[in-house]
């Protein structure tokens, strides 16, 4: 009879796991993380990683941490929040990681902050602009990024200073675009501006087609794109392909990577939220940047810096600590306060309040940072011409 | 049972309820997904591997149970349990009229519907944000206990055991057979097939639903993408078809062998462990479309019958 | 304008199942596996993603040849062989998909190769959008002659109508099938080389394509030409309308319940003959 059978999946499951796990005889500190290296939001994701790596790299160049090299374990969760879970609970169970650094998109950090809440793990998120995250009154998870309602801050300020009137936003329906959209609803009106449209596309679309004639109907002044890259450039492009004029268009993320640049002479005059600029006057930034380019051999962006700091931030509290102890660990970073690459890092009960933003635009096929004023390096470009009259 | 059944069920009992006891964290996780694959599995094979009806749709009942879980337990304070059951429940009854339309279309056209159903479920999902909250999807409360989720997922593949076996050897279980091997005959025969297929895929729609269920609350997130995990039809109809389609432990064994096989490859090597599970199937299908277990009794009972005849020379 | 696209994908169901009464459900993922390829050929050797069309289309009918040939075929026609085709060819999906992802990457990739419009009479027509419905038409009408007018459309169309009827005729039925099967394929690397130009892809949008094309074969009618053609621009013009007038959430699902509707209500759909 199949009883028989079962013998053999028994021997299987058994000879595939050992009986208990080996003693702790790892000297390398480990440090867990799960990225997005495929899906939407993979060249974020890259990005972000190679930040994380550098860090780990100049740590083991000085000595290590707590005299102990460092070592990163890291996996693809192909963008999605719930690979990205069982990434986590594999780390943290089977990898036995001693720390854990946060992987890209408010979405997934999401979702994967139960986890490190459950296993009482500290865990940093530096691709974490959405604020709701840190509001559920978890104790372990803290926020690395610049919040999402900050994003867009030069953007409207730059919108409100030409007496733009109708804004128009679309928006990716996850965490971070929606949270982007619903603060910039907020504060719209002290920006003196309508939003005359704001409506989400699932996740992963690439035809904007339908949205956009809406658009181009209304006929805004500006047009906020809250998306990652691949939909920042779908939805320019598809500006131009369906006419959808505007005075002013502003993507969340996307501009500050330089495939933004792939758009060719559809990139120009695009503003976009970068949190960060090679050229911004932070402790180490130049530092960062030329280690960054030797390694990689390509220039860092945002999310790279934003990863290094939030290693940085890490190394300081365990320092201070002085030991691996998860809780005292967070008690630390509860009260840290860093200039780190990225900015001034301090958070408030788990929310980001140090980090600021800034605008960059795309000019004669180079970024180039608009604002905030005393960091800028160009002056923005503004309005930006009909899509019939350019080349 | 025979002596040799019972010792080996019982020690498949002791097995099960040792591992949370002696294992690590992981490997209870790792059982315990293993199980919800398993009883998927055990779904599939109901509708499928007796009728021959291939139903692409055990991702669409998981996603409901998956949904009715999250729903149910941050909106109305369910406990988990009687979440998971409800969630069955929902599944059954929208099995029912989904079941008694797509029945009627003949071999591929009903795979292609349910395969088109998951996307219809994936679009109300993301378009309902009232209910679902849409894309955002919703956040459970963190799972207390793994050990009782972990429970509950041994339970689901118990049921799925003992239901097949009770069907296998049934008239139900007959007719349903009779249905996959020439419908048209068993029509002709007197069977009611239109009741026995509906049946099968109610009592089918159940297992994922569950699972989804399970799923859903150690995960502790919902979303259209999350609960409705595309690479999972395929790993599960593999499992089914790989053990034995219309056996009654082709699932299990399917199951637990090529989810052991995943647990190395998903982490590290994700694609080339859907790429090796599509490859499973085809060579499979080609070589051994039977299954594992038919082909090994067939095996063993020629080595028999050659022993045989070597001693009767 | 995706409706030609569309067509031609459903050109490519419509061959394989009409001839050959099977259901491939690999077919979306042939679709995106040639749009990466025609996207990786662009960007590392910078081909001109119209000159790379012919070679994705001769991968498609390879590949698409060599399943028929090694594992379809092989398949014993009694009657489990609908279900084993199925999910063979659903197993095939998986491997097709997954050997492109480890090939050529699993981010969203898009060829940027004509970007802005014409303007013609103040309408706007997107540059890649106009050449890649020019392409499906010229791609249609080249399949629509060589079905008429060559010995091998011929032999395809016979097969089609009764198998034993051709058998008797001489044609060589195995080698029929391995060819229609080949260029169902092509047809639907095709559709994926032009729909690369026009959109951003990722492997994960093989299974929706697939739906697609099955949805266009149906609501148009299995084993009709102008019902292929008419199925696609009735599904192109609903996913506009449907994301224009609700949301773009359901946008994406409009094309699975048309599809379950039609094959509810009417299954042999616009024109096509009654399902046997």
């Amino acid at each position: 009879m199949g009883t028989r059978w079962m013998i053999l999946p028994a021997i299987a499951v058994v000879a595939a796991f050992p009986k208990a796990p080996a003693a702790a005889e790892a000297r390398p500190i480990v440090i867990g993380a799960s990225m997005s290296l495929s899906g939407p939001y993979a060249a974020g994701g890259r990005y972000s990683l190679e930040g994380t790596q550098l860090w780990a790299d100049e740590v083991n160049k000085a000595g290590g941490l707590l005299g102990r090299p460092v070592r990163l374990v890291y996996y693809d969760d192909k963008s999605d929040a719930n690979t990205g879970v069982q990434l986590y609970e594999k780390l943290i169970t089977a990898d036995k990681v001693d720390l854990l650094i946060g992987p890209y998109s408010s979405a997934v950090t999401s979702a994967v902050s139960t986890v490190a809440e459950k296993h009482h793990m500290v865990m940093l998120g530096p691709e974490a602009a959405d604020v709701k995250i840190y509001q559920r009154g978890y104790k372990y998870n803290f926020q690395a990024q610049t919040q999402a309602g900050r994003y867009m801050q030069g953007a409207l300020t730059l919108a409100k200073a030409h007496g733009y009137k109708k804004l128009a936003m679309l928006s990716e329906d996850t965490a971070f675009p929606k949270a982007v959209s619903s603060e910039v609803a907020k504060m719209a009106a002290q920006y003196g501006l309508d939003v005359v449209f704001n409506e989400t596309y699932p996740k992963g679309s690439s035809d904007f087609s339908a949205l956009l004639t809406k658009v181009k109907q209304i006929g805004p002044d500006v047009v906020f794109a809250n998306s990652y890259l691949p939909d920042s450039q779908g939805i320019i492009r598809q500006c131009r392909e369906l006419g959808v004029d505007a005075k002013m268009f502003a993507v969340a993320v996307g501009a500050a990577e330089p495939e933004f640049g792939n758009l060719g002479s559809t990139a120009e005059y695009i503003f976009g939220a970068t949190q960060w600029g090679a050229s911004m006057p932070w402790p180490g930034n130049a530092a960062f940047v030329k280690a960054y380019r030797q390694k990689f051999n390509r220039a860092p962006d945002y999310h790279s810096a934003a990863n290094y700091a939030a290693g940085q931030v890490l190394e300081a509290a365990v320092k201070q600590v002085g030991s691996l102890d998860q809780d005292k660990l967070a008690a630390a970073i509860s009260k840290l306060e860093l200039d780190t690459v990225y900015g001034h890092f301090q958070v408030d009960r788990t929310i980001q309040v140090g980090y600021d933003s800034a605008l960059l635009q795309w000019q004669n096929g180079k970024q180039a940072l608009v604002w905030p004023d005393k960091m800028a390096e160009a002056k923005p470009v503004l309005p930006a011409p009909p899509w019939s009259k350019r080349q | 049972m025979t002596r040799l059944e019972i010792l080996v069920a019982a020690a498949a009992v002791a097995f099960v309820i040792a591992i949370p006891l002696f294992g690590s964290e992981y490997l209870v996780g790792f059982v315990f997904t293993t199980f919800l694959f398993v009883g998927m599995a055990y779904g599939w094979n109901l509708i499928s591997g007796y009728t021959a009806y291939v139903s692409f749709g055990q991702v669409s009942f998981f996603g409901i149970g998956a949904y009715t879980v999250a729903i149910l337990v941050t909106k109305l304070s369910f406990e988990w349990p009687l979440a998971v059951l409800v969630g069955a429940v929902a599944a059954a009854a929208l099995a029912v009229p989904l079941g008694w339309a797509m029945l009627r279309l003949r071999g591929p056209y009903f795979a292609l519907g349910m395969l088109g159903f998951v996307q219809v479920l994936q679009m109300v999902a993301s378009a309902w944000t009232r209910l679902t909250n849409g894309g955002e999807g919703i956040y459970l409360p963190p799972a207390g206990s793994l050990r009782a989720l972990y429970f509950g997922s041994a339970f689901l593949v118990a049921v799925g055991i003992a239901a097949t076996s009770s069907i296998d050897r049934s008239a139900f279980g007959l007719r349903l057979r009779s249905i996959g091997e020439d419908e048209i005959a068993a029509e002709a025969m007197g069977v009611d097939t239109t009741r026995a297929k509906l049946l099968a895929f109610v009592i089918a729609s159940a297992f994922p639903a569950v699972a989804g269920g399970l799923y859903a609350f150690r995960l502790s997130y919902v979303d259209p993408a999350s609960a409705f995990p595309g690479s999972y039809e395929v790993q599960v109809i593999l499992m089914a078809i790989f053990g034995g389609a219309g056996t009654v432990f082709g699932p299990l064994v399917g199951g637990v062998l090529l989810s052991t096989l995943g647990e190395a490859l998903w982490a590290r090597f994700a694609e080339l462990h859907l790429f090796l599970f599509g490859l499973i199937i085809v060579v499979v299908l080609r070589y051994m479309p039977e299954g594992l277990i038919p082909r090994l009794r067939r095996l063993a009972a020629s080595a028999a019958a050659s022993g045989r005849k070597a001693a009767a020379r | 304008m995706v409706g030609g696209v569309y067509g031609l994908m459903s050109l490519g169901i419509n061959l394989v199942w009409g001839v050959m009464g099977v259901v491939n459900l690999a077919h979306g993922d042939f679709i995106i596996a040639a749009g990466f390829l025609t996207f990786w050929l662009f960007a590392r050797y910078h081909l001109n993603p119209l000159v790379a069309l012919p070679v994705g289309v001769a991968m498609g009918f390879v590949l698409g040849a060599l399943t028929q040939k090694f594992l379809l075929g092989k398949v014993p026609q009694d009657r489990g062989a609908v279900k084993t085709s199925l999910l063979m060819t659903f197993g095939v999906s998986y491997i097709l998909i997954n050997a492109a992802q480890l090939l050529f990457g699993s981010e969203f990739q898009t060829v940027m190769f004509l970007p802005g419009s014409w303007h013609v009479a103040g309408l706007d027509f997107a540059k890649s959008r106009t050449i890649a419905f020019l392409m499906a038409s010229a791609v249609s009408l080249a399949l629509w002659a060589f079905l008429r007018f060559t010995f091998a459309g011929r032999a395809i169309r016979a097969v089609s109508q009764s198998v034993d009827g051709a058998s008797v005729c001489g044609i060589d039925i195995p080698r029929t099938r391995i060819v229609s099967f080949g260029i169902g394929s092509a047809l639907a690397s095709a559709a994926g080389a032009l729909l690369v130009m026009i959109f951003a892809i990722s492997p994960a949008m093989g299974n929706g394509y697939t739906i697609r094309s099955f949805a266009v074969t149906v609501i148009g009618g299995l084993g009709s030409f102008p019902g292929a053609l008419l199925g696609a621009v009735i599904l192109g013009m609903s996913e506009v309308f449907a994301g224009y007038l609700a949301s773009a959430q359901i946008a994406n699902g409009i094309a699975f319940l048309l599809f379950l509707l039609v094959l509810l209500a009417r299954p042999q759909g616009l024109f096509g003959r009654k399902p046997s």
